[in-house]
């Protein structure tokens, strides 16, 4: 709590003079630009860059309703970060929160305005979450944000326009700290220690990747709710 | 010859109700593993990847045939051994036992192709029990579970192997452990020739196999300086099979300590029982 407290005076001085632009109003615009989108099913294909694991490229169907239902179907096993796949904008604001506009910066040639929100509910699992909205489309083209306990993270979208009025991710590139011992293996050897042993490097926190790509949308076909009643 | 021999001497073995002991123990564990893991397997799984759950949606099936061969070959491959035992410890000195070595020696072969013939003898034994514990649990298990991707957890990574990716590394696996089970055939066989009776090999070479095995466990530094000498340090490296990338060096490393091992002590087998006075 003394640490939102803080960050919350920190950015109320600092950045006084960038209130010029309403955020809660940009944010308002994301989210209405999103609700236009009921539902959509798109093909994915998961790339993973992480640190401790190998597994190679998947396909899945992804499944998506507001206001955050996710079901995914894969033929073969598929591991798919939580805070990338499910990312919604409009789960990300419901709760009571405090944003700031910091200033303006351009990404990949897109004028964005950064946005700094801080969730007001001590049961949030965000800390802080730093945004960059395209002004033009009103669609957030990245996120970093911190989260109790998984650490810090950063999503990056590319979108693609769907039926000529939607945009909706093409790619998605989902960085965040890696922990080893999150990896560690639970089947510890009895009949040889050697394998147990720890690679020298593997205290160290690293960085992992993980890519989506969409394609096939279908977007307001009308997704049964039944199919999200499982556990996905 | 030798192919008449080694049919006679395949026979006679298959011909003890102890030759059966293995497979009926193989047999019984393994349908019993997949019950235990048709009803609990689940959990262990949830168990061994309860950490990624917490940043990852884990979607599909781990639960299949190839990780719970993958998990039977784990557990009983060191046990395996003790099986193995009491078929090659009985292959010579069965024949003093049963007072048919002079019997044997009187007939117009070489003792060279008596030891040759029987050691044969035992390693068809060791491979037949690997191929139906791959039958019993790769194939009963696919046919219960079905395929899917095989998770491996070392101790410096998880592996995730495409279905595609899989067969070939077990069938290795079990041609890496089919090596290791001839050592400790091998071993048995060269106690069979120094004795007349069949307990004695069985028994020590079961002892030397725990020892080794409690040498390797132990993990200070006077028993870590004896590790790359023991045959029990290699017989399990099939798990390499299971590692991206391969790590040749050490398969091949080991694949030359495991067949150096069958030579020497196919080789001491052999003089000892040229020069072995048949008194039985």
């Amino acid at each position: 709590m003394l640490l939102k407290i803080v960050t919350l005076l920190f950015f109320s001085i600092g950045l006084t003079f960038s209130q010029n632009k309403d955020p809660e109003k940009i944010l308002e615009r994301v989210k209405d630009e999103f609700k236009v989108i009921e539902d959509y099913k798109a093909d994915i294909s998961v790339k993973v860059d992480i640190p401790f694991i190998k597994m190679p490229e998947r396909e899945a169907k992804l499944y998506f309703k507001q206001p955050d239902n996710i079901h995914i179907e894969s033929e073969g096993f598929a591991m798919l970060p939580k805070e990338g796949i499910n990312f919604s904008p409009i789960s990300l604001f419901e709760s009571e929160h405090t944003s700031f506009y910091e200033k303006e910066e351009i990404i990949e040639g897109i004028e964005s305005a950064v946005i700094k929100v801080i969730p007001l509910n001590d049961k949030s699992d965000l800390v802080l979450s730093t945004l960059w909205i395209d002004l033009e489309r009103y669609l957030i083209l990245k996120i970093e944000s911190s989260r109790k306990p998984t650490g810090t993270f950063a999503i990056e979208f590319d979108y693609t326009k769907i039926n000529e009025k939607y945009y909706l991710p093409e790619r998605i590139e989902f960085t965040f700290s890696v922990e080893p011992l999150m990896f560690r293996s639970r089947n510890r050897s009895q009949l040889n220690p050697d394998e147990n042993k720890q690679p020298e490097d593997s205290s160290k926190v690293k960085t992992g990747k993980v890519f989506i790509n969409y394609s096939n949308y279908d977007v307001n076909t009308g997704i049964p709710d039944s199919l999200f009643s499982g556990k996905d | 010859m030798i192919y008449n021999l080694f049919k006679i001497e395949f026979l006679k073995v298959f011909k003890k109700w102890r030759t059966y002991i293995g497979f009926l123990a193989v047999g019984v564990l393994v349908p019993l593993v997949h019950l235990a893991m048709y009803l609990e397997g689940q959990n262990s799984l949830d168990f061994i990847t309860r950490d990624l759950r917490q940043s990852f949606l884990l979607v599909g099936n781990l639960l299949n045939g190839y990780w719970i061969s993958y998990i039977i070959l784990n557990v009983i491959a060191v046990h395996i051994p003790f099986l193995i035992t009491l078929v090659a410890g009985d292959l010579l000195a069965g024949e003093a036992t049963a007072g048919t070595y002079r019997l044997l020696i009187t007939r117009p072969i070489s003792r060279m192709q008596i030891v040759t013939s029987k050691f044969l003898t035992g390693f068809s034994y060791s491979a037949l029990l690997i191929l139906w514990l791959a039958i019993v649990s790769l194939v009963i298990g696919i046919l219960v579970f079905g395929t899917g991707e095989l998770l491996v957890v070392r101790s410096e990574m998880i592996i995730i192997f495409d279905k595609s990716d899989i067969f070939w590394r077990f069938l290795l696996a079990y041609g890496f452990a089919i090596l290791g089970m001839t050592v400790v055939c091998s071993l048995a066989f060269f106690f069979s020739s120094l004795v007349e009776n069949a307990i004695g090999p069985i028994i020590t070479t079961m002892a030397v196999i725990i020892i080794f095995i409690i040498i390797s466990a132990i993990d200070v530094e006077i028993f870590r300086s004896f590790k790359p000498y023991l045959f029990t340090n290699y017989i399990l490296n099939w798990k390499e099979f299971f590692n991206d990338p391969l790590d040749m060096n050490k398969i091949i490393n080991s694949v030359l300590v495991l067949g150096g091992h069958i030579i020497v002590l196919l080789t001491a087998t052999a003089i000892i029982f040229q020069k072995k006075d048949i008194l039985s």
